[in-house]
């Protein structure tokens, strides 16, 4: 509540006192969306909601040191009518708030920050910090910024010519009294301490990153070590790959060590993805994409885990959309494809399609969105169509059928 | 003996030419090359006489023979905080408010008919060989043709050929560009030059798409100024951290 009032206070500073500085851009949208409670019934939910995205930049300077401020946040209200039942929501949140400071080549960021590794569109097996949420597939810039929430930690970076070398802490920092306990997620919430180092650097026309990053969680800890990289070739094709191996050890019993079963001695699961883009002309691109999950279920265990899960939907409701809303995608199965093409009708116009395909069971997702580019704003008509069998982990999503109308205007 | 003579003086003419050639184009590049530039531009493309798109950006260039420049996106609002790296023919992208640069094909930058080596402003000698081919009138002008050929080592340039011609001043007028196939990409026109550091500075850039004539985009310095930021801030690691500060225009 404290960081609300804050927040509020903060931006209504940054309007007032440097109105003339501080850019950002208004949105509004109407969503309307089905998701699966159990394998038998549909629901529809509309949604109505403003949202105000504010960010600002100020560069002061200490002991002969220049620093820069940076923030970001965003107000947002609306309403969810959802079986006969209207929920208003209010939400101010502080996504990003961190200063930064540093000499020609050696750079520090304190506070709270977006992080990210990797290049995938779809799944990047890099996005520890900064997990897309499975209802934004958008993949644009906007998106990023509506979902994504910050980390709080300290960054320290060696950039030369040659390579740069990073490194990021963030401990374990549990102030919000709201948040439920003793659940472990994979967004910025920051329920464990964690350190990333990476090592960037290009050989001919190949850029590569090299990372490690330990988690420390109450339940055990977790080690991944992987690469990125990508490399274009000739005037239109563009090749990326990301991939992690993980190590981790579980403690079954929190703060005993009764029990524990060390994963990697079982296996050490590999995530991959792979991909492609191919520029048609300077409007219009195509984008390819394959995702190899190792951590996945087999086929059979895939099938007897969706059975579970669905029977928990029907005893309880909404568990797995609830579960989806948390994990973004479930990702349990071991193969993915997704397709996109971004084209433009003409000056103002632009169209794009996804396809995101699970191999598994054949289910999946077709996004398409036009969008209207005027000047200084933007309206936006996105509908979302799942297909394939009715009880797939796809299915599970909160939003699997959708259609949105949105408008935005930048100022 | 007549034959040997006459293809020695072939051969001899060939030579002179090419270090002719070659030697008015660093004559070229030493008026108009501007190492280590702070600058704002206005490019603006057309189709025919209607405005297509039209981009305010900011941006540095740094003497180095890797052609760098550092881009900062001022307007339109759509685009604004938009930041670009170039690196001869290698692109880095990242959105504002996005943590990672991406990396774009060059037919991906969205500058109109402008490449990244309009932007940059590269030298033409440190990619190309240049051979003399006599002289042409350019809108009304008497001009020197140039015949760039690249250079073995700079093979993945954007373009293979360039014929530049030259005013008296050694200033460039026009220029077509090749690609490697022969096909002729675009023609360029130089205008509104005007002292700047001690070398002349173009204004203005107008460039013809050569396939269809009636794409057509026109770079304008707006603001031009003096600034030599270090090697390691012409990175990709480093684009989340470049923030553009305007200036004062000279």
């Amino acid at each position: 509540m404290r960081i609300r009032i804050f927040f509020s206070i903060f931006l209504f500073l940054t309007i007032t006192e440097y109105g003339q500085s501080f850019d950002g851009f208004y949105n509004i949208q109407s969503t309307c969306s089905t998701h699966m409670i159990s394998e038998k019934t549909d629901e529809n939910r509309f949604s109505l909601s403003h949202t105000f995205f504010a960010n600002h930049s100020e560069s002061f300077g200490i002991f002969n040191t220049s620093i820069n401020a940076n923030a970001f946040g965003k107000i947002k209200s609306g309403e969810d009518q959802e079986a006969d039942k209207t929920k208003s929501k209010f939400e101010s949140k502080i996504t990003e708030f961190y200063i930064s400071m540093g000499s020609d080549s050696i750079f520090f960021d304190f506070g709270k920050k977006n992080i990210k590794t990797g290049t995938a569109l779809f799944k990047s097996p890099t996005y520890y910090f900064d997990s897309v949420s499975g209802s934004t597939w958008k993949r644009d810039s906007n998106s990023e910024k509506k979902t994504k929430e910050g980390t709080i930690g300290l960054k320290t970076e060696w950039i030369n010519p040659i390579f740069t070398v990073s490194e990021y802490f963030s401990p374990r920092i549990t102030i919000n009294d709201d948040r439920e306990k003793n659940i472990e997620r994979f967004t910025s919430e920051q329920d464990f301490h964690r350190s990333l180092s990476s090592l960037s650097f290009r050989i001919k026309d190949l850029d590569m990153s090299l990372f490690f990053l330990y988690t420390k969680r109450n339940h055990g800890t977790k080690f991944n070590s992987g690469l990125t990289s990508n490399i274009s070739i000739g005037e239109s094709i563009t090749f990326y790959i990301d991939a992690s191996i993980a190590d981790q050890k579980y403690n079954y019993l929190p703060d005993d060590n009764l029990y524990t079963i060390e994963e990697s001695k079982i296996n050490k699961p590999i995530e991959a993805s792979s991909g492609m883009s191919y520029s048609i002309n300077e409007n219009n691109t195509l984008y390819a994409e394959y995702y190899y999950n190792g951590a996945g279920l087999n086929k059979s265990d895939y099938d007897y885990a969706l059975d579970f899960m669905d029977k928990m939907n029907s005893f309880n409701y909404g568990s797995a959309a609830l579960l989806s809303g948390k994990y973004g995608l479930f990702n349990m199965a071991k193969h993915y494809i997704m397709i996109r093409g971004s084209f433009s009708i003409n000056d103002s116009y632009n169209f794009t399609a996804m396809n995101i395909l699970n191999l598994y069971d054949k289910s999946g997702l077709f996004q398409s969105e036009i969008n209207f580019d005027g000047e200084g704003f933007l309206i936006i008509f996105m509908g979302r169509n799942y297909y394939g069998r009715k009880k797939s982990e796809i299915s599970f999503f909160s939003n699997i059928r959708e259609a949105s109308a949105e408008f935005e205007v930048y100022f | 003996m007549k034959i040997y003579l006459s293809l020695l003086l072939f051969v001899l003419s060939i030579h002179i030419n090419a270090g002719d050639g070659n030697a008015i184009l660093k004559e070229v590049d030493a008026r108009i090359y501007t190492p280590n530039m702070a600058f704002e531009m206005d490019i603006s493309a057309y189709k025919g006489n209607k405005l297509r798109d039209s981009n305010r950006i900011a941006g540095y260039s740094k003497d180095s023979d890797r052609s760098l420049v550092l881009l900062y996106f001022i307007s339109p609002a759509s685009l604004k905080g938009r930041k670009m790296l170039m690196e001869g023919n290698y692109i880095w992208m990242q959105m504002p408010r996005t943590k990672n640069a991406i990396r774009l094909s060059p037919m991906q930058i969205l500058l109109g008919e402008a490449s990244n080596g309009d932007v940059a402003r590269t030298r033409f000698s440190a990619d190309y060989n240049a051979v003399h081919d006599g002289n042409e009138m350019i809108e009304g002008k008497k001009c020197e043709r140039l015949i760039l050929e690249v250079k073995s080592d700079k093979k993945g340039s954007t373009y293979s050929k360039i014929i530049l011609r030259i005013g008296a001043d050694k200033l460039p007028v026009y220029a077509e560009f090749f690609a490697e196939s022969g096909k002729m990409m675009k023609k360029v026109f130089y205008r509104s030059f005007s002292p700047f550091g001690g070398r002349m500075m173009q204004k203005i850039i107008e460039i013809f798409d050569a396939v269809n004539s009636e794409n057509h985009t026109i770079m304008e310095y707006v603001k031009i100024g003096s600034k030599n930021l270090p090697l390691s801030h012409f990175t990709k690691e480093y684009l989340d951290r470049f923030q553009y500060t305007s200036f004062g225009a000279q």
